[in-house]
């Protein structure tokens, strides 16, 4: 499956920083399409708004967690199956796996280098 | 009430060389102020008295919504000043961020001048005017004193009067 | 400085700034769930970002703390002093990194190694013992590369990354792969965790540990071989170097079995190992998840602070154009603009209200640094201090909130250095080992009243003295008189500070006459109260804000001035023809109104205003006003010409140029556009005391300010022959005349002067009859029909001083002792001697007519001031009542149970504790006591307050400034008991 460069990716964090810092290492992979939101609810609204091809949400954010963003994501029928990578600074084996059991496609350790990124959506997205 | 000063220079000319001054008189001398410290040129205002500050401020006067403080030019310069206050015009300037008004006999025309032509103010003129005087031009028919704002306002803030 | 990094710097100050004092709260409820995650939620947010921007010292400090807030939250570790101090100390750090990056853009050269050491002993459960002298965790090839073998490895991101990798090519590739696959989730951890002990020296199960442990569970050496390969391949595909490559996989094959506890606990990936942990991570989860989270929560928007003072500005204007608009509106009757007008007033007014709100932040901003400051202090020291603090989310103006902030922490500071003891002292003292701050905020009206008390050992008034002396702020001789409590309110002076050493904590140079300073500026007032050993008090009251207020409007020689509503008490106009209630003492006017004489400034001489007739000649010379203000617990009065509306007017700041005048305390521009100064109604207080004794009043200020009720009482100074000042209460003297005593006449031993239609003795101070010639000041005392003289010197003013100043028993007969008066020792002339002086039979005939000299009384006089108990005693014992005083309404409460019985009780009002209703309540409902007469004494007698009196029980109302009035209370009451017995 080839990917398509130009996918609509959103990105999720409450902490303006780090969506750039992701939005730069995904621009670095190639991809040009993201959009961004500061909360759950703004992500479930874009959502709702626009096909995306990928979702990566912070885990740690307020109010809405991103695990609690994932469980209604994967609630709604039209995004049931969007690829959804989590994001968090710790590597929780429980958090991984409640986020696995609640449908994560994968999840990635903060900080990372872009080839980490690149490993980690080859993963869910496939070689590119 | 007021005119906004809007006669700029013509742009252009060898700007390093010259400088334009707001002319004014105060007791018959001529008086120049950059015109870029200059922010509004007002006619008479009802100025408000402030009792207990020192003699030559002439009180707080109301620009668009803006407090001024009036400084009578003539006590300033040690000129007697009875009546002055009342027909004065002033001239807006700004020091430490503050609006103050100076008030002037008359307000003339801008005028440019070749800053070469620029001397220092003679020793022999009254103390008082030397201490607020940046320097001086002997033009054709008079001689224009060049006012430092920041030496006019300056001892008024610094140093009140108890 | 690149945006990314600017954004990150103001994302991450924002966010520690909260930290401190969470972080101290932790200490306090170190169950709540929300607050460890809040907390949690910071350091993580810094340590997870510091990677990608390459700042290593402020990550691995952020990320030391993190670990141990981490194990807290998981229940590893439980929060100690020692926890909360350590994360503390890493904050710091953090701060100063921050900070230094916010300036530089860099992070500073640096080694952060001992608190990062400190914090994993902490997070692995040691005691904090000394910093371990084991050598920072470095890699032999650290130094030739960039960054340590884990960093170059991609740290726990790339590491778990080609652990994953390994993993899945393994599942893949081996024969076991298909039946792991729900356990290769866990090896991958494990191998991930493994690696990261391994490389970072912490304490845990290395990488090799695991493979150890694999194949204790079983796995073939093949399966582990394949493991390991894929795992350099993972490392490959993520482009680590080769060299760094074999190093990693060097780690894989250290072994060292004994070390390795078979790690039962530990969640080791194996196919038979079939508890997963996984059961217990839905709880993790939620537990995580905030309570607050909901659709219930309130939207709150960032907005620049610039930008809500534009906006305030705007209003302001608004506001102005709108008080133009409505005055004009006066002055045309009808209009159809009427309607629309009042919409807009109505609007505006609705609008200001609104953007004052946006202003309002909790006063809890303001004390967000202190609970760290306490606890840091309190290390310092050495001291157990606890603050607890009420009221943090009492909303005032931010500008006002500006103001207290330094203040508040002043007084904070100075409570844990000074107030607090030691612990060993306070146990000593049989107090709780803990002392305790408080801070509360409450509103109270338009104020916001702000307390700051300790419960230490009190302002030792015995080094306050020793200070005072020592810095000549008074003589012996007036310290001589002083009550505790004026002494104390000597710490507001300048430059005086009660620590014998300057110690690091509060001896900055900053005195609570800054802090005095800085309270009264924005129109509050503090007022300080101190019982030694027991604690002190500060309070302070301060306006809701300060950009808009009410003021009055008044006129002086055709200058308009406003003038705060806030001070003004009430407005009384006076008729200038008669002049009625204005009186000259010695050149200073006065008014007496209703009981109280008030000392009176003109604005027009204070503010040096040419005086002209224009008034009078305008015709309206025939009234003035005298505007009643107050300042503190001082209250005087300003003659104005006239008096216009209030206003809302638009507070300025005054121009640079005039702020040295201290009459003026802000400026604005008036409906009609004009421009008008604000006076300020403390400057104008300290003008009414510079008078003649501008040492001694300022003196009496803050014994006014620092009186613990608002009592103060008009004292009349005068000189006789002696030269030492004296004083009477003023209330006491009738009138004040001056006469040729050349006039007065002989009769038999007395001197007497025909006034009013009678005969009035005149005595000197010595008792006796005045020498008749010279033209002298005579303080003239009145009883009903009789009158007595009594010849001064001078007058020399009129002084407000505090009711409880301490009288020290002079002896001398006519003195009831000295009290410090103006900042001079004054004696208090005893006025029952005198009047005995002049009137042999004054009280004789009194206590005749009352009852016979046979039947002598008993009377219980309840009063804690010491100056009306001294006045009062010797006034009725000489009226022949046998005397019993409580000082307080406790003590007179087991008087009632234990002594007496007594026939009357005379009791204060206003004391601490037990107010005297509540005395009387109490007496009342008392069977024995139900009947007895009680007659309060208050120093202000209106009739609500007598109402109030009798509704409580009390039989009778006296106002305390008034003996005589007393005595025939007493009489009178004493009449209608024995007409009672009689009737009985």
């Amino acid at each position: 499956m080839a990917v398509d460069m130009k996918m609509p990716i959103l990105i999720v964090d409450d902490y303006k920083t780090m969506l750039r810092i992701v939005r730069n290492l995904l621009n670095k992979l190639g991809f040009s399409d993201i959009d961004e939101a500061t909360d759950g609810t703004e992500a479930l609204a874009k959502l709702k708004s626009r096909r995306y091809a990928l979702i990566i949400s912070d885990w740690n954010m307020q109010p809405m967690t991103g695990y609690e963003l994932l469980q209604k994501v994967r609630a709604d029928a039209s995004t049931k199956s969007l690829p959804f990578v989590m994001v968090t600074a710790e590597s929780k084996v429980e958090n991984v796996i409640a986020a696995r059991k609640a449908g994560v496609n994968n999840y990635i350790i903060k900080p990372f280098s872009a080839e980490v990124l690149k490993a980690k959506l080859k993963t869910v997205l496939g070689d590119f | 009430m007021s005119t906004a000063l809007d006669r700029k220079a013509p742009a252009g000319a060898a700007e390093a060389t010259t400088e334009d001054y707001v002319t004014m008189t105060i007791g018959g001398q001529s008086f120049g102020i950059p015109v870029l410290n200059v922010r509004d040129v007002l006619s008479p205002q009802i100025i408000t008295r402030i009792p207990l500050a020192a003699a030559e401020i002439a009180g707080s006067l109301n620009l668009r919504g803006r407090i001024v403080t009036a400084i009578n030019m003539r006590t300033r310069l040690g000129l007697p000043s009875e009546g002055f206050v009342e027909r004065a015009m002033a001239v807006v300037v700004e020091h430490d961020d503050e609006p103050f008004s100076l008030l002037v006999d008359e307000v003339g025309e801008v005028l440019r001048v070749p800053l070469q032509r620029r001397e220092s103010v003679p020793a022999t003129l009254d103390e008082r005017w030397r201490e607020v005087s940046q320097g001086i031009y002997r033009l054709e028919d008079r001689l224009l004193l060049v006012l430092s704002v920041t030496s006019v306002l300056g001892a008024i803030c610094a140093a009140p009067v108890h | 400085m690149d945006d990314l990094l600017k954004d990150f710097l103001a994302e991450t100050c924002e966010a520690l700034d909260v930290l401190d004092s969470e972080i101290v709260e932790l200490e306090q409820r170190p169950g709540d769930p929300a607050l460890l995650g809040s907390i949690f939620r910071v350091m993580h947010t810094i340590k997870g970002t510091c990677g990608f921007l390459g700042l290593p010292r402020l990550e691995a400090v952020a990320h030391a703390a993190e670990d141990v807030l981490g194990r807290v939250r998981d229940g590893e570790l439980t929060i100690s002093h020692d926890v909360i101090s350590r994360v503390l100390v890493a904050l710091d750090r953090i701060k100063e990194l921050v900070a230094s990056l916010g300036q530089t853009g860099a992070e500073p050269a640096g080694e952060d190694r001992e608190i990062i050491d400190a914090l994993r002993r902490i997070a692995s459960g040691e005691a904090d013992a000394p910093a371990s002298t084991a050598p920072a965790a470095t890699d032999p090839v650290a130094t030739e590369k960039k960054g340590t073998l884990f960093e170059r490895a991609g740290a726990a991101s790339g590491i778990d990354t080609a652990c994953e990798l390994a993993c899945a090519g393994f599942a893949d590739k081996s024969a076991e792969g298909g039946a792991l696959e729900s356990e290769l989730l866990k090896l991958q951890f494990a191998l991930a965790k493994g690696f990261e002990v391994a490389l970072q020296k912490t304490p845990g199960i290395d990488v090799a540990d695991v493979l150890t442990c694999l194949a204790d569970n079983g796995w073939t050496g093949e399966d582990i071989a394949l493991l390991e390969t894929e795992i350099g391949q993972g490392f490959r595909v993520l482009g680590i170097e080769e060299d760094d490559i074999a190093a990693l996989c060097a780690h894989l094959h250290r072994g060292k079995p004994d070390t390795a506890p078979a790690a039962a606990p530990v969640p080791v990936p194996a196919a038979k190992a079939p508890e997963a942990p996984a059961a217990s991570a839905p709880a993790k989860v939620n537990a995580e998840k905030p309570e607050a989270a909901g659709p219930g929560q309130t939207q709150a928007l960032r907005v620049n602070i610039n930008a809500l003072e534009d906006l305030m500005t705007l209003v302001s204007e608004l506001v102005l154009t709108r008080n133009q608009l409505l005055q004009i509106m006066r002055s045309h009757g009808d209009s159809p603009f009427a309607a629309p007008l009042q919409r807009l007033n109505q609007v505006t007014t609705e609008l200001q209200e609104s953007v004052m709100m946006t202003r309002m932040q909790p006063i809890g901003n303001a004390w967000g640094k202190l609970p760290r400051l306490v606890r840091d202090l309190s290390q310092e020291v050495g001291k157990k201090i606890e603050l607890a603090m009420t009221g943090a989310d009492t909303e005032l103006d931010r500008q006002v909130l500006e103001s207290i902030r330094d203040p508040l922490t002043h007084m904070v500071r100075n409570s844990a250095d000074h107030g607090i003891e030691m612990a060993a002292d306070r146990l000593a003292a049989g107090k709780p080992e803990h002392g305790t701050i408080e801070l509360s905020a409450r509103h109270e009206g338009g104020h916001i009243v702000v307390v700051v008390s300790d419960d230490g050992r009190g302002l030792p008034t015995a080094r306050i003295r020793d200070k005072v002396l020592a810095n000549g702020l008074a003589t012996e001789i007036q310290l001589e008189g002083m009550s505790e409590q004026q002494i104390q309110q000597f710490i507001f002076r300048p430059g005086f500070s009660t620590a014998a050493a300057v110690t690091s904590v509060s001896g900055r140079g900053v005195g609570m006459d800054v802090v005095r300073n800085n309270i009264e500026k924005i129109g509050g007032i503090i007022e300080f109260q101190s019982t030694e050993g027991v604690g002190s008090r500060f309070t302070i009251k301060i306006p809701l804000t300060l950009a808009i207020v009410s003021a009055l409007i008044v006129e002086c020689e055709g200058e308009r001035f406003a003038l705060p509503q806030n001070s003004v008490v009430e407005l009384v106009r006076i008729n200038r023809t008669t002049s009625k209630g204005l009186e000259d003492i010695n050149g200073h006017p006065v008014y007496r109104l209703r009981d109280r004489l008030l000392p009176l400034v003109s604005l027009c001489e204070i503010l040096g205003l040419p005086q002209t007739d224009t008034a009078v000649e305008a015709g309206e010379a025939d009234s003035m006003y005298v505007v009643v203000s107050q300042v503190g617990a001082f209250v005087f009065g300003i003659i104005v010409d006239k008096v216009f509306d209030t206003e809302e007017i638009v507070v300025k700041p005054v121009s640079r140029c005039m702020r040295h005048i201290s009459c003026f305390s802000g400026t604005t521009i008036l409906g009609d556009g004009r421009v008008i100064m604000i006076l300020d109604p403390n400057g104008l207080a300290t003008a009414v005391s510079a008078a003649p004794h501008a040492e001694a009043a300022a003196l009496a200020g803050n014994a006014r300010t620092g009186s613990r009720r608002d009592e103060a009482v008009s004292m009349l100074v005068f000189e006789a022959h002696d030269g030492g000042p004296k004083a009477v209460p003023l209330s006491l003297v009738a009138r004040l005349e001056e006469t040729d005593l050349a006039t007065a006449e002989k009769a038999g031993a007395l001197t007497v002067l025909q006034y009013r239609g009678g005969l009035m003795p005149l005595i000197d101070l010595d008792g006796n009859p005045a020498e008749r010639k010279g033209k002298r000041p005579i303080l003239v005392f009145v009883d009903g029909q009789r009158m007595l003289g009594l010849v001064v010197d001078r007058v020399v003013d009129i002084v407000e001083a505090p009711l409880d100043m301490q009288l020290s028993g002079g002896g001398r007969p006519g003195t009831l002792g000295s009290a410090i008066i103006a900042g001079a020792a004054t004696d208090i002339i005893d006025t029952v001697h005198y009047l005995r002086q002049g009137n042999a039979d004054w009280f004789e005939v009194k206590t005749e007519s009352a009852f016979g000299a046979d039947s002598e009384r008993n009377v219980l006089l309840v009063e804690d001031s010491a100056f009306f108990r001294n006045l009062l005693i010797p006034m009725l014992t000489v009226a022949g009542y046998s005397v019993t005083v409580a000082e307080h309404a406790e003590a007179a409460i087991s008087l009632c149970k234990d002594g007496g019985p007594f026939d009357v009780i005379v009791s204060d009002i206003e004391m601490p504790g037990l107010s005297g209703f509540d005395l009387v309540r109490k007496l009342r409902a008392d069977e024995k006591m139900s009947a007895v007469p009680i007659v309060a004494l208050s120093s202000h007698a209106n009739p609500k307050d007598i109402a109030r009196g009798r509704e409580a029980g009390f039989t009778d109302y006296v106002t305390k400034l008034d003996p005589t009035a007393l005595l025939n209370v007493l009489s009178r009451t004493h009449a209608e008991e024995s007409r009672k017995e009689d009737a009985a």
